[in-house]
């Protein structure tokens, strides 16, 4: 593919920007954290799994679970960020391994690029309501499945796709926080990032998709929240 | 006579500095003793309970919502569904404009999914009444354009408009409405209007989002806004709403 849907956009030529924090701290787990989190990596599954994106998950997250909602059923500004920046932290590294070694075509790239700023200006956005100011640590489910997928194709199509996948994925899970969110001014930050991670999806796929229909349901389902342990990281688990 | 002024000296309770220092000492012993034995283990020198610091506020129990915020939150519902009402009249009255067969069929499709919109925000409302297709709107937005959508690109763009406005409306009331559910399920049908218009922008060439937020400064005008916009006259709802754009 090397037309774009719209071709007279212009794009912003900036600098590659960096997505590793130089001070990064691995990790600041607590046993809300780790419930918030599970339940995130649960509902980026359960959207993975009707498209493409669940063959891009790893198997041990597919299992699922039983539902459940945050510890106290509430998602306050710092469990908010504690939820949500790993997502968007891990979206950055999924268009870096997209834009490495010159996968994507040069009208691709630059799409790519925009759109990877727009996940680290969520993540910069995310990462502040943390009461900590942890710094965050990207997605391990996205870092294990769409960032290895890519990583590990040269297609440009499937690498679009897989892209798209995630989007949408991504965007239902900030839905799925949205009902849990108690901040209203959160929540409507929340609803610009989702939505445009919305349209983020159907950009990458337009030109592959056969069926428009697919592109645009009628209603954005929010994923289901499940406590499926995504995969950890060391601090999680003591491995 | 000086016999009896050392007498009364001596049995004064006059307190000598000496005196003054062993009571002291006496008191302070006790005090530390009893600290000691107590099953607390306060520190000596501590009296009550600590002061709670004030960058960590306590909790406080959700306030039940007062009538006016239920009727902000019915306000913004019910204008919802009357966009939401008017959107798929124009998406029914431009569909057969369009030439492209895959962009029409779409286009039918996407009228049919306001109208299910339009209905299932109306149900979510406390009278669950479906309210008619916004007329402001229509008088604001829809009429003055509709004698100038000739071609297929400027029914497409316009289509794009109107889809752009609706997300932003409902990415706004998500930062006004009190509920949680209100506000995630508003937003499952704004981010279907997000997808609509990177379909159907630049004519249905298609639109790449050039923001990581979506704009939210295009949004109805303040006397769309039902209700509390006919109570007070000025529309606060949308005056309110549009501020809340700035942020």
């Amino acid at each position: 593919m090397t037309t774009l849907p719209h071709k007279n956009v212009k794009y912003q030529e900036e600098t590659r920007v960096p997505i590793d924090k130089p001070n990064a701290q691995v990790d600041t787990t607590n046993r809300r954290t780790f419930l918030t989190r599970a339940a995130m990596g649960g509902a980026l599954v359960a959207v993975g799994t009707v498209g493409p994106l669940g063959r891009l998950l790893p198997v041990a997250a597919q299992d699922g679970g039983s539902p459940e909602e945050p510890a106290d059923g509430k998602l306050d500004d710092n469990a908010a960020g504690e939820t949500l920046a790993p997502i968007e932290l891990a979206a950055v590294k999924a268009y870096e391994a997209a834009l490495a070694d010159g996968k994507l075509d040069s009208d691709w790239s630059a799409v790519g690029r925009q759109f990877q700023r727009h996940h680290l200006v969520a993540a910069d956005a995310l990462t502040g309501l943390i009461d900590s100011g942890a710094t965050p640590v990207a997605d391990p489910t996205i870092q294990l499945g769409t960032v290895a997928a890519i990583s590990g194709t040269s297609d440009q199509q499937t690498i679009l796709d897989a892209l798209s996948e995630m989007e949408t994925a991504i965007a239902a899970t900030h839905l799925w926080a949205l009902e849990s969110v108690t901040d209203k001014i959160t929540a409507k930050t929340i609803g610009q990032f989702l939505a445009v991670e919305s349209q983020q999806a159907v950009f990458l796929a337009r030109d592959s998709a056969g069926d428009l229909a697919a592109l645009t349901p009628a209603v954005v389902e929010p994923a289901t929240s499940g406590p499926t342990p995504a995969p950890t990281t060391t601090e999680e688990t003591g491995n | 006579m000086s016999e009896n002024v050392m007498s009364e000296h001596a049995e004064s309770p006059t307190t000598s500095r000496r005196s003054l220092l062993k009571t002291s000492g006496l008191v302070a012993a006790g005090a530390a003793f009893m600290a000691a034995c107590s099953p607390d283990h306060q520190k000596v020198g501590v009296s009550g309970e600590p002061a709670v610091p004030t960058s960590n506020p306590p909790t406080l129990p959700d306030a039940e919502p007062t009538a006016a915020v239920i009727a902000a939150n019915q306000s913004q519902l019910h204008t919802l569904a009357s966009v939401e009402a008017l959107v798929a009249e124009v998406y029914g009255k431009n569909a057969a404009a369009i030439t492209d067969g895959q962009l029409r069929e779409a286009a039918v499709r996407f009228g049919q999914d306001h109208e299910t919109a339009a209905k299932a925000i109306a149900a979510a409302t406390i009278d669950k009444v479906a309210p008619p297709a916004n007329e402001e709107l229509r008088t604001a937005m829809v009429a003055p354009m509709q004698g100038l959508l000739n071609t297929q690109e400027h029914v497409l763009s316009f289509l794009a408009d109107l889809e752009s406005t609706l997300a932003a409306t409902y990415i706004t009331a998500a930062g006004v409405l009190t509920v949680a559910s209100d506000r995630q399920l508003v937003m499952t049908y704004g981010a279907a209007c997000a997808r609509r218009v990177t379909v159907l922008g630049h004519g249905g060439e298609g639109e790449m989002p050039k923001t990581a937020r979506f704009p939210t400064d295009d949004l109805i005008p303040g006397a769309a806004y039902l209700d509390l916009a006919a109570e007070e006259g000025d529309s606060p709802e949308g005056d309110s709403a549009e501020a809340e754009a700035d942020n």
